[in-house]
């Protein structure tokens, strides 16, 4: 009995031994890690040109955004090596692959000294905990101990998180919740909610701002831990960003806390007595990455890196993510570097460091737009495309709208058409044709238009189809669907045999009618396919612009990367600054130096000049200006003297109030409305709704017109 | 630390404990003459039979022999080592204070209250059910084994059976306990003074290098964990009137003042050690109120309160500064001696133009002992929280190892009685059956404020019928049930089944009672009057228990 005991007390100290190694020296099986996907490594020739990167990319036939495979070019190296897009360039001769690489590291090389290697995901190989994260003894322990009672032990332990919330007792809360997450650790859900948990509701609870921030520290930390865990989820690294960007940055105490962060870079004493690295170290982030600084990043630039890890990841993973549109989820990095260097900007930082941070969100925002986002089965749209590209897809939209009215118009009898319709159509040619005229055109009338209509349009089609078909670039068929390129040849080809197509057959009700538009039906056809995949490649690239406002943000940092721009801001700052010290004199100066560069930004930048915030702070520095003025005794500036006076007037007018006559007649035509667009289709509604807002724009100007002045 | 204060009632618990006593006991006897009236075939003899068994009881009292306690204890004490329990319980503990700390928040100041927490959850966890399975299984198998017939056979008194193994078993149990407290004291100080000893050098590096705020977060972090060092004896106010506002929580532990407003809290002492501030020359209060807020106010400043320490006898008063209020930290705020101008001293409704040379006797003259401490809130759209005992004053702290040793014996009351329960239910039961009997006490008196609010029906969603119903139905808790025959039906039994329950909580243990880790682990002395009640409590259930156990283990026959 007591050499059984004897090798039962051996047995259970080896055990333990064995678990208390694992535990303390955190074994990661890499090589277990690694087989998450295949690598491939590619040596070029000799010869190979490979002074740049860029000219390294073209020897290898690919190119990339970011580090992400987006082309590979027919029988080059990359195509014969098999890779393909979506892989990732993970390194170069042994070391880490950066979007800015500069050709130092090359030179001097050649091609055969070269090694590219290529890494594909993929997910058939997660079979072990090794590749999901980090793995934690406690947890995979707790896990297997307690088998199917897993789910029942974390339902409990989260009642028992949520009873401590309703308590306020928060210490026994963050424990509970990390026991929570030892017992599911892959279940993102979790970390996403208490992370969320402690650094918004906890924090909330909180009323000092140190003690807000600690609790906001713990959510970023919890989430880091998560994301190391779950190597698999971009959500939970985009989790961490936004935590910094949104929790720290934009909250009501979003000054104090950012402060505070800027200056947590001291060492941390954990509940061991343990010294623990800073939460913000003294780095900065660079191109390339993070590089020793001397002093720390603010919570956007720390929110930066992590959402430029989340995109990284989704890229690597080649997933869409599962809780936000692509779209969204890909412009927080370029959302990050323009706060955080309007942040600065806002702080009295008007450096070069400024003007390189605005280059940085412009070039952010210009790879988020070129990144391709799927819309529908196999078809994918970029948020920008060159001029040439837009003019070629609204071209092609162009012809589609025209070969459709004339193929639509030319069966129908004019005489029992609708007359709203009609006068749409008439407009394609003549555009200040009105209802009333239509209204008193007889049948005889009605014939001959039809005939000068067509001839007309087909002159139009005429006019514009060769230039445009010829213009047409390959570039624009890249970026179409597959179908396009066919749809193209083939308009080209039966336009071709239109070229001496007369236009006036088309209303004839013989033979010859028949054979003239059966020749443009043939014609239509092609036409409206190509048509059909420019409107739709148009329509999703306007979708997912307009979404995230891009053509506002990039204007917006190319406006603000201007050196005038810059000047400008330096010179309201300076101005405000003066004003607050008592310095009237020199503000006034100021704001009139900055006001006139501001005033050439403004022309410049269309789309910025449109925006309602831009309006807002050139109103502020605008009463700024005047109340130094004020204060100076000088004369009151006459309206059309007062800076962006007509710009600002939109902020400052009161609200109108409708006058009832007006509001009896608006009422009557919204009467009449309802009865007429009982009978027509949706679109033909929607034409009538929009005259009867013109209407009524006319009426409201003339209210506004015959309004009293306010004083 | 949300504990509200209970002044013990004993009059009331004496009489209900006598009424249950007695309720259980008429109800025990008259199971036990229907049974002995159907082995004997007649009821008379059946309730006389029961009777004669019920005098045994102090016939068996009167000759209770210590040394043959002892004697069954000290067999139970052998038993138990000799089935290597120690061995397996302190191999637990060590892998529990192995890998502990992997459970412990990252912030040093809340240090001591998780590892106390943590080190009176674990004894408790290892020694309760190992008691418990001592207890079940020691009885049971020695009427298996048969090995009781040689304890019967001798003159043993059948209760001394029943205590002399409670007895040992909690000897043992004694003894595990003072080891693991021992253990679990010196791994605790062990570690908070290793947070201590870096926290200290790395101010003295902040003070070094001149780094005030540093230094400052450091030295606040070196207070905070100080502060959960000691063992607080404080002085409660016996009544707290003026909040009244309810801003919204869940739980209504706290109501609040408004600020900028006439609202205040006002706490009434008596009984204070007037000598004994007077001798301190200072009141040293601390609190721990709460903040509402209904705007940002001003972002980065906390929000303001003052406090007035008032006699009620001769109506003077003395209003000291404002300061901020840090929210779940302890504040400490104390009215020294000075004859502070920037103070306002006032006599009723006349102000001091200048302050008395001594202003606490000043204070305190006449007061027999009376005090109130009237605390306002000064920000304007701000509420501040409090409860009774979130305000007190603190005179003398004691012993933090004392009063660790002190929460020991909470977790010692615990084990005692599972393990008198345990003995009860191996009288009749088996052992392994006991085990499952035991088990359900102990969930049972760990959930017992829930099963009370069961009992009185006040939980969310009705009895077990009722919540059933809901289940089946996908039916919300709010929702009442549609009338009809069998809402009815589940009503009634449900009804029934309460009516059990709530004579289940009168028997069952509330073994939360016994819980006085959060004074421990919030800093705070547990008195002698809380062990007191703690210990007749635990007696109050040891001795019916006992008294059951005997009965039962005289129905069996290994007792003729």
């Amino acid at each position: 009995m007591r050499s059984t005991f004897s090798r039962k007390l051996f047995y259970m100290g080896i055990a333990l031994g064995i678990f208390v190694i694992v535990y303390f020296l955190r074994i990661q099986i890499d090589s277990v890690r690694n087989s998450r996907g295949s690598i491939t490594t590619i040596r070029l020739p000799a010869e190979a040109n490979i002074s740049t990167s860029g000219q390294l990319n073209q020897e290898l036939g690919i190119q990339l955004t970011g580090n992400r495979v987006v082309s590979v070019r027919r029988d080059s190296p990359a195509f014969n090596a098999k890779i393909r897009t979506g892989d990732l360039m993970t390194a170069i001769n042994g070391e880490g692959v950066h979007p800015q690489r500069g050709p130092g590291s090359l030179a001097n090389l050649k091609g055969n000294q070269v090694r590219a290697e290529f890494f594909r995901y993929d997910p058939r190989r997660l079979l072990s905990e090794a590749t999901l994260g980090d793995v934690d003894p406690t947890s995979s322990t707790m896990v297997l101990v307690l088998g199917g009672l897993r789910g029942v032990a974390s339902n409990l332990l989260w009642s028992q998180a949520l009873e401590m919330h309703k308590q306020h007792d928060w210490t026994n809360l963050e424990v509970v919740v990390k026991s929570i997450v030892k017992l599911e650790p892959h279940f993102i859900s979790i970390w996403t909610f208490q992370g969320w948990n402690l650094a918004y509701n906890v924090s909330v609870e909180w009323d000092q701002v140190e003690d807000k921030y600690y609790w906001i520290k713990q959510g970023i930390k919890f989430l880091r831990q998560g994301s190391e865990v779950n190597e698999h989820s971009p959500e939970l690294r985009w989790d961490v960003g936004w935590t910094y960007f949104h929790k720290v940055g934009k909250a009501d105490e979003g000054a104090l806390l950012r402060d505070i962060y800027l200056k947590d870079d001291k060492p941390e004493i954990d509940a061991q007595g343990r010294e623990q690295p800073p939460f913000n170290p003294d780095e900065i982030l660079t191109r390339d990455g993070l590089t020793q600084g001397s002093s720390a990043m603010d919570n956007y630039e720390s929110g930066l890196g992590w959402f430029q890890k989340a995109v990284n990841k989704l890229d690597q993973l080649n997933v869409q993510p599962k809780r936000m549109g692509e779209v969204a989820f890909r412009s927080y990095p370029a959302h990050s570097q323009t706060n955080s260097v309007q942040t600065k900007e806002e702080g009295g930082l008007f450096t070069d460091q400024i003007r390189v941070g605005w280059l940085d969100a412009l070039r952010l925002w210009t790879e988020f737009a070129d990144h391709s986002y799927p819309y529908a089965d196999g078809k994918e749209t970029k948020l920008d495309y060159s001029q040439e590209i837009f003019g070629d897809l609204y071209r092609a939209v162009t012809l589609m709208t025209r070969v459709q009215a004339l193929r639509a118009n030319l069966t129908n009898d004019w005489d029992k058409l609708d007359k709203y319709e009609l006068v749409e159509y008439l407009r394609l040619v003549w555009p200040d044709h009105t209802l009333n005229d239509l209204e008193q055109m007889n049948t005889e009338d009605r014939a001959k238009r039809k005939v000068e209509w067509a001839t007309n349009v087909w002159g139009m089609i005429a006019r514009d189809t060769s230039s445009f078909l010829a213009d047409f670039g390959q570039p624009t068929i890249d970026i179409l669907p597959s179908g396009a390129a066919g749809a193209l040849l083939e308009t080209k080809a039966t336009f071709d045999k239109m070229k001496s197509f007369d236009a006036s057959l088309l209303a004839n009700a013989g033979s010859e009618g028949d054979q003239a538009r059966k020749q443009v039906s043939e014609f239509v056809t092609p036409a409206e396919k190509l048509g059909a995949f420019a409107h739709e490649e148009l329509y999703w690239c306007d979708r997912y612009s307009t979404m995230i406002n891009f053509k506002y943000w990039k204007d917006r940092a190319a406006a603000e990367s201007e050196t005038e721009t810059i000047t400008a801001r330096r010179n309201f700052f300076t101005g405000m600054e003066q004003f607050r010290n008592g310095d009237p004199k020199n503000a006034m100066t100021s704001f009139e130096q900055g006001l006139e560069l501001w005033q050439k930004v403004l022309d410049k930048f269309e789309r910025v000049k449109d925006d309602d915030i831009t309006r807002e702070d050139t109103n502020k520095i605008v009463r700024a200006y005047l109340e130094v003025r004020d204060q100076l005794d000088l004369p009151a500036l006459a309206q059309d003297k007062i800076p962006f006076f007509n710009y600002t007037q939109q902020l400052n007018a009161p609200a109108m109030p409708i006058q009832p006559e007006l509001m009896m007649e608006m009422q009557k035509m919204q009467r009449e409305f309802s009865e007429e667009a009982k009978g027509l289709s949706p679109e033909m509604q929607q034409k009538k709704k929009q005259e009867l807002m013109e209407k009524f724009e006319a009426l409201k100007k003339q209210a506004e017109q015959s309004k009293p002045e306010p004083k | 630390m949300n504990t509200p204060i209970t002044e013990p009632t004993w009059v009331s618990a004496v009489v209900t404990w006598i009424s249950v006593l007695l309720a259980v006991s008429a109800g025990g006897y008259v199971l036990a003459g229907l049974l002995a009236a159907r082995t004997r075939g007649s009821l008379i003899d059946g309730f006389v039979g029961a009777a004669k068994g019920a005098l045994d009881l102090p016939r068996d009292l009167m000759a209770l022999s210590f040394r043959r306690l002892w004697a069954i204890a000290y067999h139970s004490i052998l038993e138990s080592i000799r089935r290597r329990l120690l061995l397996a319980v302190f191999g637990v503990l060590i892998v529990i204070f192995m890998f502990g700390g992997w459970f412990l928040p990252s912030r040093p100041t809340e240090q001591v209250k998780v590892y106390v927490s943590f080190v009176l959850l674990a004894s408790t966890l290892i020694v309760l059910p190992a008691g418990g399975l001592l207890a079940c299984l020691s009885l049971p198998s020695d009427i298996q084994d048969k090995t009781i017939h040689t304890v019967v056979t001798k003159p043993v008194r059948r209760l001394e059976i029943i205590i002399g193994r409670i007895l040992g078993l909690t000897v043992v149990a004694t003894a595990i306990l003072t080891v693991m407290g021992a253990m679990s004291y010196i791994y605790m100080r062990r570690s908070v003074d290793g947070s201590l000893a870096e926290l200290r050098q790395k101010m003295g590096e902040a003070k070094q290098q001149g780094d005030v705020k540093h230094e400052t977060e450091l030295k606040d972090s070196l207070d905070q964990i100080e502060n959960k060092l000691i063992a607080r004896v404080p002085v409660y106010g016996y009544d707290l009137t003026g909040p009244v506002i309810n801003v919204g929580y869940e739980t209504t532990y706290r109501y609040y003042i408004a600020g900028n407003s006439t609202d205040a809290a006002v706490w009434k002492f008596r009984d204070v050690p007037t000598s004994r501030l007077l001798a301190l020359k200072s009141i040293p209060l601390e609190m721990t109120f709460s903040v509402f807020r209904t705007t940002k106010g001003q972002v980065g400043r906390g929000v303001l309160a003052q406090i007035t320490y008032a006699n009620p006898k001769t109506e003077r008063m003395i209003t000291d500064y404002p300061f901020e209020v840090r929210e779940y930290y302890v504040d400490k705020q104390s009215l020294d001696n000075r004859p502070d101008a920037g103070r306002t001293y006032a006599e009723g409704e006349k102000i001091l133009p200048e302050p008395p040379a001594d202003p606490l006797s000043w204070l305190l003259d006449k007061s027999d002992g009376e005090m109130t401490i009237i605390v306002r809130c000064l920000s304007s759209s701000q509420y501040l929280g409090m409860a009774r005992p979130d305000l007190y004053i603190l005179i003398d702290t004691a012993n933090f190892g004392l009063n660790f040793a002190k929460g020991v014996v909470g977790v010692w009351l615990r084990v005692f009685l599972i393990v008198s329960v345990a003995v009860m239910f191996s009288t009749f039961l088996s052992g392994y059956v006991a085990m499952l009997a035991t088990a359900a006490v102990f969930a049972g008196g760990l959930c017992m404020n829930y099963l009370r609010g069961l009992a009185a029906g006040k939980s969310e969603g009705g009895g077990p019928f009722e919540a059933l119903q809901r289940l089946i139905k996908h039916e919300n808790l709010q929702r009442p049930l549609d009338p009809g025959i069998w809402t009815d039906l589940t009503k009634g039994v449900d009804g029934a089944l309460q009516f059990i329950l709530q004579g289940l909580t009168y028997v069952l243990p509330d073994l939360g009672v016994f819980n006085t880790g959060p004074l421990v682990a919030n800093g705070f002395d547990i008195g002698i009057g809380v062990l007191l009640v703690n210990l007749v409590t635990a007696l109050g259930y040891v001795i019916p228990f006992t008294i059951a156990g005997y009965f039962f283990l005289q129905s069996r026959e290994i007792a003729r």
